[in-house]
């Protein structure tokens, strides 16, 4: 089974760009929000800035760890969240490992391997089409 | 067409630096961040599916 979503084009000043952003459905502790997330394969987990952790009360770790972005260092705290996928015919959903960081390195919801190491995953840039197709056997 | 569909096809650059919800072809909460939306939304539409996300500044983006 698969999920087909399209590139947003947004800009960078006035010449426009296309980027992979899908909609997906996060939710914890009673809360459920749709939510629109980029897709990113260089990322290790998914990341949510620290205002979204606060609305849906997750639960942080107690200490914090670094990690490593494009320019700096950033410190994080770990937790997981619920991620579904739905269309018409079927859906999707994982508890997955998340990075919160303490002050925000980025703004939007990013999902990196942790999330999409269940697919196969087609960017097609000319149709501006994603498709991801869930894998029926899962290995190690 | 759904609130997906909207936003991929709607050019929203009058909410840039804002995150928003879409219902129904509409723009129907601002804010500065994603917890301001979402409590909007659970204020005003509870038992709707409304779409949040954050419309960009227009700059380069390196994740």
């Amino acid at each position: 089974m698969y999920y087909k979503f399209r590139f947003k084009k947004e800009y960078i000043d006035d010449e426009p760009v296309y980027r992979p952003k899908i909609k997906v459905i996060l939710s914890h502790a009673g809360k459920s929000k749709e939510v629109v997330a980029v897709l990113d394969t260089g990322s290790d987990l998914v990341y949510i800035p620290k205002d979204m952790a606060d609305y849906f009360e997750l639960d942080l770790s107690k200490s914090k760890k670094v990690g490593q972005g494009v320019a700096h260092e950033f410190h994080y705290y770990t937790t997981k969240i619920m991620v579904k996928m739905e269309d018409r015919h079927h859906s999707y959903q994982q508890l997955v490992s998340t990075i919160v960081p303490e002050t925000d390195v980025h703004k939007d919801v990013i999902l990196g391997t942790e999330f999409l190491q269940d697919f196969a995953i087609t960017f097609d840039y000319p149709k501006r089409t994603i498709k991801l197709t869930e894998k029926t056997n899962k290995t190690g | 067409m759904s609130e997906y569909d909207y936003y991929i096809s709607t050019d929203l650059n009058q909410y840039t630096g804002k995150w928003v919800g879409i219902l129904n072809k509409e723009v129907v909460a601002v804010g500065k961040n994603f917890k301001e939306v979402a409590e909007k939304v659970d204020k005003n539409f509870a038992r709707k599916k409304v779409l949040i996300t954050r419309i960009p500044e227009k700059v380069l983006q390196i994740l």
